[in-house]
């Protein structure tokens, strides 16, 4: 199955990004902590900002902060800044989740909470820009009033706060900075649900991209402060008026319209997220089912349970007699992803029709159907990846599996094995893996020795892993050709020469760390 | 390298910057505005009679109460003429799911920037047609401006404010003073509400 339209887009973006800042600092990938750490900026920012605001002198107190050259000017501006980046990284997460299929089955609670998230931010957001007062508070208020009157929900028409009849009152502002305080909370709450199925959920992004973003929003703030607007007058219309582009686009659209369609807008949006998940399952593939384990052959190790992404695998006591515990897959949990295959020595479990031993047999059609010589370099990779393009670009063999983090290292074997002179693997980003983990643990697994790991009667050498999305197709046929070039040279060496030295000592030393486990 | 991610860093910094106070110039700040705003209580009118013995029998002992009412609410409106244009009525709609709560009122007019007349009823509309406010006044509104119509506390007259009234701390007193015609339906309207005639009789009384 080829790549969808959004995700191939999602890649060319990733790919610029990445030449820019490389794919392990690449920000796009850590949208998702990027969003939360934005948050923190957001509290710690906003707990300075509420020892100066003052109910009875709402636009005063904010003119007063920002009259604080020193400190309350810049940290009013990175509030600001940090609220407005947390729509952008929130917005880049929705997408790369809907891009790259990961919203369905298991991952619709993530995603449906997602989209709560996202309409509390919103709220978190309007709560904020009202509590200024200013002229941008005054259109965005009397628009939110309008648009709230239309249903029938109030008693009185909220519009009527806003009309000049009389002063806004101080509890008007007391509960807007209530909201303000509150939705948060909800947002740190929703938060934990969000990632409840994910195993290690990673809630704050790489340093080096953390104080990136922190600090490039902290420097724009000092360098270009943010201005007061006019304050609010509800008996004068605003001439010109500097609006918040994220979270106010919508006023200026609205504002000609009846409220009706604009509700209708909003519930069509609504809805459609929400039912995301619905609408991109069937056209993914048909589904694998979730994976089932074969009690005969799991040794019971437990590295199926580390290695699930979703924390779907839990230890049982065995049912065939024999002593020590089984592994269980709770199919609930799910997403047949298959990096339990990968992590299996003894091939003991995997969702139907890509287990290891599939996967072995597919290797063995691959070898019969090709005449593979020490000369030629097999590439593994997934359809999503820039293999597919190599191997319809220039030619190269293609050996294509589910996903590079559910290939089992005896595939990488038996190629060798099969007369191949070198495997180069292509996986997903490591930080952007659609399988989450898979493609570390692949690595791992190649390299360095983690269960399923690549034994060391294979030449380690002959076999690389490239992360390349399918918008680096380039970068990937530079790979290509050096690795093969490496295999030439190897190739050229004498039988002595050819001895792994350095994987044999490799595969000693993580003997010797198993044996003392 | 280097100089990519930098550059990258503050385009996209510097465009967060620039969003976060985009210009905009809303449609109609150069027109003025007539505000019609304010709150107030429905008069009721109720009909009570006495129930019959042949009535109380069919009820419960605790559902017997001695008298069976009636309520009925009177419509409003609001006519607005702005100089010669002719005269624009407006019902006015009361609050709740049952239209049983005060009245609000919230209209507004969108007029040229300059001196204009303007003439307002509130008109209630039950057995009779009643005035219970009007305003006849010339005012002068800026570009941007809004005027505000509203009733005083009282619920008695129409008064004028505009962002000078209330930066100045008050109401426009030559503008918002109501002629004698509306002085005299507001007694004669309260006259009217305060009338008791005893339980079994039609009265009236404030929601």
């Amino acid at each position: 199955m080829k790549p969808n339209a959004a995700y191939r887009a999602l890649a060319r973006v990733d790919a610029y990004v990445n030449r820019a800042y490389t794919a392990r600092w690449n920000p796009l990938y850590h949208s998702g902590a990027i969003a939360v750490a934005l948050l923190l900026v957001l509290i710690g920012t906003g707990v300075y900002l509420l020892f100066f605001y003052r109910l009875g002198a709402p636009y005063e107190s904010v003119a007063a902060i920002n009259g604080q050259a020193w400190s309350g000017r810049w940290i009013r501006g990175l509030h600001r800044f940090a609220s407005d980046a947390t729509l952008i990284a929130v917005a880049v997460h929705a997408f790369r989740m809907y891009a790259q299929r990961r919203s369905w089955g298991p991952r619709a609670l993530a995603w449906i909470s997602g989209v709560a998230l996202v309409g509390l931010v919103l709220l978190s957001g309007w709560s904020g820009y009202i509590l200024v007062w200013d002229a941008h508070a005054q259109l965005l208020a009397t628009e939110i009033a309008r648009l709230l009157d239309a249903v029938p929900v109030f008693s009185e028409p909220l519009s009527r706060s806003f009309s000049g009849e009389y002063e806004v009152p101080n509890a008007f502002f007391f509960i807007t900075l209530f909201l303000h305080i509150a939705l948060p909370l909800s947002i740190g709450l929703l938060i934990w649900v969000h990632v409840a199925r994910v195993a290690r959920p990673v809630l704050l992004p790489a340093r080096p991209v953390l104080w990136g973003v922190a600090g490039t929003l902290a420097l724009i703030a000092v360098v270009w402060p943010l201005p007061m607007e006019r304050a609010a007058d509800l008996l004068h219309m605003p001439e010109a008026v500097g609006i918040d582009g994220f979270f106010s686009f919508w006023v200026p659209i609205t504002r000609g319209l009846s409220p009706w369609p604009v509700w209708v807008a909003v519930l069509a949006i609504t809805l459609l997220a929400l039912a995301v998940p619905w609408l991109t399952r069937p056209r993914l593939q048909p589904l694998s089912a979730p994976a089932t384990v074969n009690e005969r052959a799991c040794t019971g190790c437990e590295q199926c349970v580390r290695d699930c992404p979703y924390d779907a695998i839990e230890m049982i006591a065995r049912t065939d007699g024999r002593d020590g515990s089984v592994a269980k897959v709770r199919s609930e949990l799910c997403t047949s992803c298959g990096i339990c295959v990968g992590s299996c020595p003894p091939m003991a479990i995997g969702p139907g029709g890509v287990t290891a031993r599939d996967q072995l047999a597919e290797v063995r059609a691959f070898i019969a159907a090709e005449t593979l010589t020490e000369d030629n370099v097999v590439i593994v990779g997934c359809a999503w990846s820039a293999a597919r393009v190599e191997a319809e670009r220039h030619g190269a063999r293609l050996l294509t599996v589910p996903c590079v983090g559910a290939m089992h290292t005896s595939t990488v074997e038996l190629l060798l094995r099969g007369g191949a002179g070198g495997v180069l693997v292509v996986g997903c980003p490591e930080h952007d893996g659609r399988t989450r983990e898979g493609v570390t643990w692949t690595a791992q697994r190649l390299f360095q020795g983690r269960r399923a790991d690549l034994k060391a009667r294979a030449d380690a050498r002959r076999v690389r892993l490239v992360q390349a999305n399918v918008g680096e197709c380039a970068r990937l046929h530079d790979a290509v050709l050096a690795f093969g070039a490496d295999i030439d040279a190897l190739n050229n060496l004498s039988e002595e020469e050819r001895i792994d030295l350095v994987g044999m000592c490799r595969s000693n030393g993580s003997r010797r760390s198993e044996a003392g486990r | 390298m280097k100089v990519g991610w930098i550059l990258c860093s503050a385009a996209a910094a510097l465009a967060i910057a620039a969003l976060a106070r985009a210009p905009w110039i809303p449609a109609g700040h150069e027109q003025a505005w007539l505000r019609f705003s304010w709150r107030m209580n429905l008069v009721a009118t109720e009909a009570c009679r006495p129930r019959t013995d042949a009535e109380l029998a069919e009820l419960p002992v605790h559902m017997r109460t001695p008298e069976v009412c009636t309520s009925d609410l009177a419509d409003y409106f609001l006519v607005l003429r702005i100089d010669t244009a002719s005269a624009d009525t407006v019902a006015l709609v009361r609050g709740g799911v049952k239209g049983d709560r005060p009245l609000f009122v919230l209209e507004e007019r969108r007029i040229r920037p300059g001196t204009h007349d303007v003439q307002v009823e509130l008109v209630r509309a039950a057995a009779a047609r009643t005035v219970l406010a009007s305003l006849d006044t010339r005012i002068t509104v800026r570009s941007g401006e809004i005027v505000l119509i509203t009733l005083d506390r009282d619920g008695d007259r129409l008064m004028v404010r505009s962002a000078d009234d209330v930066r100045a701390g008050g109401t426009s007193a030559a503008a918002g003073q109501p002629n004698r015609r509306d002085h005299d339906d507001d007694a004669e309207h309260r006259a009217e509400t305060r009338e008791q005639r005893g339980p079994a009789a039609q009265r009236k009384h404030f929601r």
